[in-house]
């Protein structure tokens, strides 16, 4: 009979102490394991952060220098239609096409270097007057046919750019 | 019980440890870690999407810089021609018929007007773009004049390019 409440007792203790271990010992030490996991997480958040800090600190010095002397929306389409040029709306480009004399042509061409904002992405010029018939100085005609960008950053998206 | 509870409270401490060392990240990106588990997901699901973040602004950054050497490129070859015309003027007749501008490269097309045999305009533009670091390509210029009385008339073709060689 001894022997079989020592068995008995044996088991109940094992249980017991199988329990124990499952119910309280191994969630902390699972815990333990997770801290390691936790630290990797970490250290790729920080390697991703860092980065991102860079980007961001990049794209503000942009935004900056975009909005340095940047020209807004109305004030580009009032330009064309003084010019009597045609345009286009795509976006955050212009297509815009018709005939100018030099001192608009050249306007235009001053308007995109002076605005931070403006970089023209394409454009084709033809002088209507190809050889003149005198050598005086007539007026010469330009047709123009290019497509004007406007630059922005996400961090100031002109008004109507979103 | 008292190896799990010390276990527990080595865990505890080095959670707080963990947070102390990244605090600065976990300020930045307004993270506030409670327990173990729950912050690994946290910190897991901020890393995607700090990354998927980062990953917009490179795109956009790359642009900018593009669209800022494409303005840069432009201005250059603005002033090219500005000077060359400016310098030309005086002596030569020259009349532009096109200029084209995309996708990086600059054409312009003039008439050059003279009594001369040659044109000599060509080598004035090639002066120019060397003082300016740029190369100029001429080969597509008509190599016959056309003539209007005792007039001859050349088209110049130049296509300039902004790699920054000395001018050919």
């Amino acid at each position: 009979m001894s022997i079989r409440r020592g068995w008995a007792i044996f088991i109940v203790l094992a249980v017991t102490i199988v329990l124990v271990v499952f119910l309280d010992v191994l969630p902390t030490y699972r815990n333990l394991k997770n801290l390691s996991v936790l630290k990797n997480e970490l250290s790729a958040l920080k390697e991703v952060t860092d980065v991102y800090k860079k980007a961001l600190n990049r794209l503000r010095s942009y935004d900056k220098m975009v909005k340095s002397s940047a020209i807004d929306r109305d004030k580009l389409e009032n330009t064309f239609s003084r010019f009597g040029l045609a345009y286009k709306k795509q976006g955050d480009s212009y297509s815009f096409k018709g005939f100018v004399g030099e001192r608009e042509f050249k306007e235009i061409l001053d308007m995109i270097s002076n605005n931070t904002n403006l970089t023209l992405t394409e454009m084709k010029v033809y002088n209507m007057q190809e050889i003149p018939i005198t050598f005086g100085k007539p007026r010469i005609i330009i047709a123009v046919d290019g497509k004007i960008k406007l630059l922005s950053t996400s961090l100031g998206k002109t008004k109507e750019g979103g | 019980m008292s190896f799990k509870f010390s276990l527990d409270l080595y865990v505890r401490y080095k959670f707080e440890d963990l947070k102390f060392e990244y605090s600065d990240v976990l300020s930045f990106n307004k993270l506030d870690l409670v327990n173990i588990e729950d912050s690994i997901n946290l910190v897991d699901t901020k890393t995607k999407f700090l990354r998927l973040k980062l990953q917009r602004y490179m795109k956009e950054i790359k642009q900018i810089e593009n669209d800022i050497k494409d303005k840069s490129n432009f201005s250059e070859f603005l002033q090219l021609l500005d000077d060359f015309w400016v310098g030309q003027s005086r002596n030569e007749k020259l009349f532009l018929k096109e200029l084209q501008v995309g996708g990086g490269t600059y054409t312009v097309s003039y008439f050059e007007v003279t009594n001369l045999p040659v044109p000599i305009s060509q080598q004035a533009f090639l002066q120019v773009a060397k003082r300016s670091n740029l190369s100029v390509d001429f080969s597509q210029s008509e190599k016959s004049p056309r003539q209007y009385g005792k007039y001859r008339t050349f088209l110049n073709v130049a296509r300039v390019s902004t790699t920054k060689e000395a001018g050919k």
